[in-house]
């Protein structure tokens, strides 16, 4: 409860989000951001339609559907949620506004929970604003509630992993430019290079065909929001999950390629918490200030 | 109220700060003074729990600051040399978004935020964006700031910097009247004419030492800086020169109407300094002791090191 206090009746994040939905940015993002996946839908149900003859829709059409949405909002979140936060506290250095915030009764941490939860909430709120477009597939059938929660679970936690990310390089770097070049450089490159990880280390230590890999092997799935995703969403998209058989060798296994995912990205964004703020701790020998 | 002792900052080899020590009286105003580089932030930014020093300690009232940080906050506002503000916030924003980060109960705030305002003449601003204020109105609007929490001690760093003439009495009128509300004041500033009018207090700091420190009249008293105001008449030039290689001679400075000379030494100093002027052919039309400013002290102390 003090925690939730904490991080509601934080100032940073209410100064954050009132800055933030101040002007007509915010209100062009959300409407681009659902316009957007509202396109993408309409035109996927449009070819279905043309395909299927008038009067006919069949509900794989609507998980299908639910697929590539669900594909494409983790894109664009994957997309903005390090760019949310990567300026954050470089942004305070440039305007030199961060000494005057650590003398406040504020803690460090405070500070961090603050411009992370505020990166969140932004993120959260094109999520919610989303829904309609969710709501209208509803109608079809092909997918359930659980899968949906599920999925937004992938985002959120997505969301917090790389929205720390992007906090840590804000931290360590004095430019908010070489934050944002470093913070999408880790990003992206680690969600390209963790399935070919995956298999090298996967060949490395393969020894046969009755040869079982150990569960570590796919460790590198773990820190991927696709596979989460996919273990997520169910089918068709949990085939991905596939490529995993010959470690991941039973369904359960597979199914908890989401959880682990979580768990993996909560441990590496508590990580990142712990070493900005030590980072902008005053009087601490580590400190950047 | 402040006890500063053996503060010390290095970084790498180069020794920024040097077994610097001194005390605040609680309602006196201490002016900081010293060249470029000298030293002065950095003892500031220590004080202010900013900053890590090498060694040394500092005490605001019982607080070890540099142990217990979070207590010391409490009880100081900083204005640092350099800040920015948030454009995208309405003054009373600022200030309030402030109030917030110092924990300042919601009961009677927004009658604090008005005076606070109201004490830097900025309550007709209340509602304009910070962006578009002046230069001075930014640095009056960032003293309100420091004040929010109602703190004992004010660390403000060149306050006055970058300021015209007229913001520059304003300012001060400002720090007046918070000295006689009780505030006790670290100030650090180039306009040395200025902390001469409000200070009672001075620190002198030079290459990282303090080498004066006291109540004002005592340190220009044992800085023996003797000033002799020279007027001639036509060229200023040849009397300078002269003056700068004759002995006892700290400094040299042009003046109105002719040049000032910073002299150490007892009375025979200015004697032969005059004698050798005549010789030398310069029309000395006025050869008189003035009194000591601090910008006297000053000079004669770091050796005109600005």
């Amino acid at each position: 409860m003090q925690a939730l206090r904490m991080i509601l009746r934080n100032p940073v994040l209410l100064r954050e989000a009132r800055v933030r939905m101040r002007g007509w940015r915010a209100p062009a993002l959300i409407t681009a951001y659902t316009g957007l996946l509202s396109a993408i839908a309409a035109l996927i149900f449009y070819v279905a339609v043309r395909n299927d003859g008038p009067g006919v829709f069949a509900p794989e059409v609507a998980s299908i559907i639910f697929i590539v949405l669900a594909v494409v909002q983790l894109g664009l979140l994957v997309l903005a949620a390090p760019g949310l936060t990567a300026g954050a506290i470089s942004g305070e250095r440039e305007r030199q506004t961060l000494d005057l915030l650590l003398v406040t009764h504020m803690s460090p941490i405070q500070v961090v929970i603050g411009k992370l939860g505020a990166a969140v909430g932004f993120a959260l709120l094109l999520m919610f604003a989303s829904l309609p477009v969710y709501g209208l597939l509803f109608l079809f059938g092909g997918f359930s509630m659980y899968r949906l929660f599920l999925t937004a679970v992938i985002y959120l936690v997505t969301v917090l992993l790389l929205g720390s990310l992007g906090l840590y390089f804000s931290a360590v770097f004095k430019r908010t430019q070489a934050a944002v070049v470093a913070s999408y450089g880790l990003a992206i490159g680690a969600m390209i290079a963790s399935p070919v990880l995956a298999v090298l280390v996967y060949q490395v230590f393969n020894r046969g065909p009755n040869w079982q890999a150990p569960e570590w092997g796919v460790i590198f799935a773990y820190i991927n929001p696709l596979f989460g995703l996919a273990a997520a969403a169910g089918r068709p998209m949990n085939e991905l999950i596939d490529l995993f058989n010959p470690i991941l060798d039973t369904p359960a296994l597979r199914e908890a390629v989401w959880w682990k995912f979580c768990l993996t990205a909560l441990a590496l964004m508590a990580l990142l918490i712990w070493r900005t703020t030590i980072r902008i701790t005053p009087l601490k020998k580590n400190s950047s200030i | 109220m402040l006890r500063v002792e053996k503060l010390e900052k290095n970084y790498g080899s180069f020794q920024a700060v040097r077994e610097v020590s001194f005390t605040l009286e609680p309602g006196s105003i201490f002016g900081f003074v010293g060249p470029n580089g000298a030293g002065k932030t950095t003892t500031m930014k220590v004080i202010s729990t900013l900053l890590r020093p090498s060694a040394g300690e500092v005490f605001l009232d019982d607080v070890d600051v540099l142990r217990f940080p979070e207590k010391a906050r409490r009880k100081m506002g900083y204005m640092p040399d350099f800040f920015g503000v948030y454009d995208d916030l309405k003054v009373h924003e600022y200030m309030e978004f402030y109030a917030d980060c110092f924990e300042v109960e919601p009961t009677g705030r927004k009658r604090l935020i008005g005076d606070l305002l109201e004490l830097v003449n900025l309550d007709h601003k209340r509602d304009a964006y910070v962006d578009g204020l002046s230069r001075g109105m930014k640095q009056r609007l960032c003293l309100a700031r420091s004040l929010v929490h109602d703190p004992d001690l004010l660390i403000l760093d060149e306050p006055a910097s970058g300021l015209d003439p007229r913001a520059r009495v304003e300012m001060r009128e400002i720090l007046l009247e918070l000295k006689r509300m009780g505030k006790t004041i670290l100030i650090s500033s180039h306009i040395l004419a200025e902390l001469s009018e409000m200070c009672t207090h001075i620190g002198i700091i030079n290459d990282g030492r303090m080498v004066a420190c006291g109540p004002v009249h005592e340190v220009q008293r044992e800085a023996g800086a003797r000033v002799i105001e020279v007027h001639v008449a036509g060229d200023p030039e040849p009397g300078i020169a002269l003056a700068r290689n004759a002995a006892g001679v700290r400094d040299v400075r042009l003046g109105d109407g002719g040049f000032r000379v910073v002299l150490e030494g007892e009375d025979q100093a200015a004697v032969d300094l005059l004698a050798s002027l005549v010789r030398a052919g310069v029309p000395v039309l006025q050869f008189a002791e003035a009194k000591s400013k601090l910008e006297d002290v000053f000079m004669a102390i770091t050796g005109g090191g600005e």
